[in-house]
């Protein structure tokens, strides 16, 4: 202990400093209350009652804002409870208070080492700022999304624990919010809320629990008594009984009633496609007829004239082309069709977004070739691309995913990302860097290298040259490929553009065969550049491409 | 009966990290000491 006038080591036994001489008994008497509160602090940190050690901490620092010990184990406390920030601000004012050895300035560096740890922290601590506003604004369900992400990562914060159980009691998940605030005991034993909220719910429960867990007094105890009877097994047979016809006759409505309407349904629109296809074929069958009586009389009047034949055998070719347009019409349709479904599905799954899925799948669809029904879904599904809060929840989710090194997964989640945001340079940089995490070094390469050719006024443009020439020991990155212009690539997707070749709702025909002359040449050009990624590496690659 | 708007008052934002090692001075905070120190000043003066 020292004197708080001249810093002169006291005598413990002496009430005044022997260099100055002042009186100390005062000051000795609040230095030892507050040891007091540290010992108290101490012990309940021991046995994970961060709550209770944090608050006698405080009190010891009150006593005596110098207890160099105290407020290390502060500092250490707020840092186990998820606020790293606090448990900083801790440490640096220990540090600014006592010079020289101090245990705060090694727990300092060390988190100022990991780097990552801290950038993960600090995002948590984002998020649930991010989630408690929500939750003022009456965003209650983001909110609850935001601190479900916030727990899984940083499994230590209690206040994410306490406001996620908040979030649930007030939506009646009584039963989540008990997890939770289990979770969040398992980390600090007394804390305060958790507690009274469990509380709480144990008083809401209360009627069923003392039906269920039998901690009753004598009166209730005698309503609980189950009256003694005898096993009545017609009761149960006659409920079996009961079940099985119910059953029966479920199945007997289904089959009489749902499944013909269907099968009627399905033989309907097979008939209607028949009809269109003996339309097809009728008229391809008048074409050849009407070839034949012209062959027939071409041949009549070429016993003289041998170069009619040539006329007769060059137009035979052109009648599969006339097929091709509707051939290839029905299976666009098909595929299309297919690919809307699978990118709703992709986009509505239950257990969250696959956003990798839908995103190929979604620009793989060609908005021309769209029945009525398809078109509607795929203007929804661009609306759904376009949308900020959709880009916003994608990028977290890439983000996440880097920060606790699923890289694999960052990788085609940025990727996706830069599908729906191509002017984004950003968002294949850290696909690059992701690939590279994930030792996918030709897909990192890839990236790299199209940061060089189409972001070449980014920050990292340089960082990326000397990635991309690292990963391939190349001496300079190639160029675009010819004729290949790099605005293109960069040019921000709307809802305008994806919606430009799509037929309107009302226009959009129902069968391709009511117009089977349709030529290639006669079907609109999309504007928008579909380069479509054949595979979630993206399809942009330079002329030799680079082999690690 | 839990009231979601009152404990929700209770909840204040966190401090990021970016803030925690802003200009933190430990002077600005006043313990027991510096009042007792405070008061024998005082006492002196009278």
């Amino acid at each position: 202990m020292n004197c708080y006038r001249c810093n002169a080591v006291l005598d413990l036994k002496k009430e005044t400093c022997t260099k100055c001489g002042t009186d100390v008994r005062f000051f000795k008497k609040i230095v030892y209350a507050s040891n007091r509160y540290y010992n108290e602090g101490l012990v309940k940190a021991q046995a994970r009652d961060l709550s209770g050690a944090r608050d006698a901490l405080k009190i010891s620092l009150n006593l005596y804002k110098r207890n160099t010990d105290a407020r290390n184990l502060l500092g250490l406390v707020y840092y186990a409870m998820g606020e790293s920030a606090e448990g900083l601000r801790q440490w640096t004012l220990s540090k600014n208070l006592t010079k020289g050895q101090n245990i705060a300035e090694r727990f300092i560096n060390t988190m100022h080492r990991n780097m990552r740890d801290m950038d993960s922290e600090a995002h948590g601590i984002r998020k649930y700022n991010q989630a408690l506003g929500y939750a003022r604004n009456n965003a209650k369900d983001l909110a609850a999304i935001q601190l479900k992400k916030v727990v899984s990562v940083h499994s230590n914060m209690t206040k994410a624990y306490e406001l996620l159980a908040l979030l649930y009691m007030d939506d009646e998940k009584y039963e989540q919010a008990r997890k939770v605030l289990n979770r969040c005991l398992e980390v600090d034993r007394g804390n305060v809320s958790a507690l009274h909220y469990l509380n709480e719910l144990d008083a809401m429960e209360g009627h069923a629990g003392i039906r269920s867990a039998g901690v009753v007094g004598d009166e209730e105890r005698e309503k609980l008594i189950i009256p003694v009877r005898f096993r009545d097994y017609g009761t149960y047979l006659a409920n079996a009984l009961y079940i099985f016809l119910g059953l029966f006759l479920g199945l007997a409505i289904a089959w009489f009633v749902v499944v013909p309407g269907r099968v009627e349904k399905e033989l309907g629109s097979i008939a209607e496609r028949e009809r269109s296809y003996e339309s097809v074929i009728s008229s391809l069958q008048e074409e050849i007829a009407k070839r034949d009586l012209e062959k027939e009389n071409a041949e009549r009047e070429s016993h003289a004239a041998e170069e009619t034949q040539p006329t007769v055998q060059e137009e035979e070719p052109e009648e599969p082309k006339q097929r091709v347009p509707v051939i290839e019409k029905l299976t666009n349709w098909d595929q299309n069709h297919a690919a809307v479904t699978k990118a709703i599905t992709a986009l509505y799954e239950p257990e969250g977004a696959d956003y990798v899925t839908f995103t190929e799948t979604f620009f793989s669809i060609s908005g021309e070739d769209l029945g009525k029904g398809d078109a509607g879904h795929y203007r929804d599904l661009c609306m759904a691309v376009t949308d900020a809060g959709v880009f916003t929840d994608l990028y977290m989710h890439a983000q996440d995913a880097l920060i606790r090194g699923d890289y694999r997964q960052a990788a085609g989640l940025f990727d996706a990302a830069s599908l729906i945001r191509p002017e984004d340079g950003m968002l294949r940089y850290n696909a690059a860097v992701a690939y590279e995490g994930a030792e996918d070094y030709e897909n990192a390469a890839n990236r790299f290298w199209q940061i060089c050719v189409l972001f070449p006024e980014m920050e990292q443009a340089e960082d990326a040259k000397n990635h991309y020439l690292y990963l391939t020991q190349e001496t300079e990155v190639p160029p675009l490929p010819e004729g290949e212009d790099p605005a293109s690539y960069r040019q921000p997707v709307t809802f305008e553009m994806l919606t430009a070749g799509l037929p309107a709702p009302e226009d959009a025909a129902e069968d391709p065969s009511e117009n089977p002359e349709i030529s290639p040449e006669e079907m609109p050009v999309p504007e928008y550049p579909a380069v479509q990624p054949e595979s979630p590496e993206g399809a942009v690659q330079p002329e030799n491409a680079p082999a690690v | 009966m839990i009231d979601f708007e009152e404990e929700l008052k209770k909840f204040k934002p966190s401090l990021e990290i970016g803030e925690a090692e802003d200009a933190v001075n430990a002077d600005d905070e006043q313990d027991m000491v510096d009042l007792m120190i405070e008061l024998m000043q005082q006492r002196k003066n009278l």
